[in-house]
């Protein structure tokens, strides 16, 4: 076993926390081009788009719409990148536009409201975003993406954990599959519990 | 001194930093450029701009390696946190022909010196960016409005990037993994500031006559006896850093799991391990093989 210096915990620990969870019932387009910070000129615009960054409304103390540090390039690459069909914005005025930044090695990528339609095209973009990023081919992704039916139906995948597993989630979700959080270890038996069953 | 012979001394690479006379050729290559800029040649002024990374590649490597020797431990590293910034920023750019200005040499061993230090927690700052500017046109930034400019890009001669001009500290985190390794955690007590442990290093050190002679690190898994853990309830955190419980994980196996770490020096075609070159690492704490963790 070689490679580029570890930081952090050794290569056999894994996280208790869940690396990806799905949320259902979340909130989608029309949520997001509700909010304060969303001028009624600024909304009729969002209202054509079906990818939507959307920012952080609350961060440590700071009350007030944020973004995670690079949304800026995100939103241009994915305008750039996109095929036709995708229409990128984002929500928040320009002269509102904040950002925040952890300086953590984690590349965080900004929530992204997309449309089911869309998914498939956005999915790789998306992707070849964080590639970029990458350092040698691995890292770690801290992502949320909320999908949302033709209906109006929202569910929100949250991932927090190495990039190859993320790349996996994007195909599957590229492929018209919903991925499932992996299922929990069964808790070990306790001597008590055990006897308890026989 | 022309492009050639600056080429022709990057290519060279004198092995100890007092045998470079670097200021002539940065002094050549900033000249060079501010030149390719008034002619308009964008693709020379990046060119020469990729030169200059190298020679500054180049030359903190070779300080980080006197500064290892002089046992300046937190410098080096600093250094060597700035030649890998330095690759990235190349990445894009630049692709080395092979080993041309070693530079494949300088990224393995400065990832390997990376490894050996025994640098775990990390001081980051959380910043909130409320206006920011284009580093080359000096133009706020605006998502809508762009002035063009691409984050990484090279425009004449200087890399782009974004200025934060209004912001405020939103708070200072202890974490493992750090964008910057610069703020290592330093928990001695007042003049003993630096209480790590760099047997490793100074070991590996105390063999290499130069810079770029060969080594390389293998890093496998090795057990630990549990009689060294006795005083560890079966209920407390596992002591191989995996975060379960110490009968749910290491309990259960033959020993303690921990980062086995064995040097080779010079070639690994025509020498074995250096058998006195062999630690176990506990959690990022360096122990020698044998000795208590």
């Amino acid at each position: 076993m070689s490679g580029p210096p570890r930081l952090g915990p050794p290569p056999w620990a894994r996280s208790q926390g869940e690396v990806l969870t799905i949320k259902d019932d979340a909130h989608g387009f029309g949520y997001w081009l509700e909010r304060p910070y969303v001028s009624a000129e600024l909304r009729e615009q969002l209202v054509q788009a079906n990818v939507l960054i959307v920012p952080v409304e609350r961060f440590r103390q700071h009350e007030g719409p944020l973004f995670t540090t690079g949304t800026e390039e995100l939103f241009h690459f994915l305008r750039a990148q996109s095929p036709g069909g995708v229409v990128v914005d984002i929500c928040i005025e320009d002269n509102d536009y904040q950002e925040y930044s952890l300086h953590d090695a984690t590349i965080e990528i900004a929530h992204l409201v997309i449309g089911s339609l869309v998914l498939p095209l956005v999915v790789h973009v998306l992707w070849r975003f964080i590639e970029k990023r990458l350092t040698k081919g691995r890292g770690t992704v801290k992502a949320e993406l909320t999908v949302v039916e033709p209906d109006g139906q929202a569910s929100t995948l949250r991932y927090d954990g190495p990039a190859e597993e993320f790349k996996q989630a994007l195909q599957k979700l590229g492929s018209g599959e919903r991925p499932r959080p992996p299922a929990l270890p069964s808790k070990p038996r306790s001597k008590k519990e055990s006897r308890r069953r026989r | 001194m022309t492009l050639s012979e600056v080429r022709r001394f990057l290519q060279a690479v004198a092995t100890h930093l007092v045998e470079r006379d670097a200021a002539a050729v940065k002094a050549a290559l900033v000249g060079a450029k501010s030149e390719a800029v008034a002619r308009g040649e964008q693709a020379e002024a990046k060119a020469i701009w990729c030169l200059e990374q190298v020679l500054d590649i180049q030359g903190r490597y070779l300080r980080a390696f006197d500064l290892l020797k002089h046992e300046e431990f937190y410098k080096a590293w600093c250094d060597l946190e700035q030649v890998e910034i330095r690759f990235v920023w190349l990445e894009s750019h630049f692709r080395p022909a092979g080993d041309e200005y070693r530079l494949a040499t300088i990224e393995r061993l400065t990832l390997q010196l990376q490894e050996l230090f025994p640098y775990a927690v990390f001081a980051s700052a959380e910043i909130i960016a409320k206006e920011k500017q284009c580093t080359i046109c000096g133009q706020k930034v605006s998502l809508r409005n762009p002035c063009g400019h691409r984050v990484g890009e090279i425009y004449d001669g200087e890399m782009c990037g974004r200025e934060i001009t209004d912001g405020e500290l939103g708070g200072v985190s202890l974490t493992d993994k750090p964008a910057n390794r610069y703020a290592v955690a330093f928990t001695g007590p007042e003049g003993e500031r630096d209480h790590y442990d760099y047997s490793m290093l100074r070991e590996l050190l105390a063999r290499l006559q130069g810079p770029f002679d060969d080594w390389s690190v293998e890093l496998s898994t090795a057990h630990l006896p549990h009689e060294r853990y006795k005083d560890l309830g079966r209920n407390d955190s596992c002591p191989c850093g995996s975060e379960l419980k110490y009968k749910h994980c290491c309990l259960k196996e033959p020993g303690v799991r921990v980062m086995h770490y064995q040097l080779w020096i010079g070639s690994r075609s025509a020498n074995s391990p250096d058998p006195s070159l062999s630690w176990v690492k506990v959690r990022r704490g360096a122990t020698r093989e044998g000795e208590e963790a």
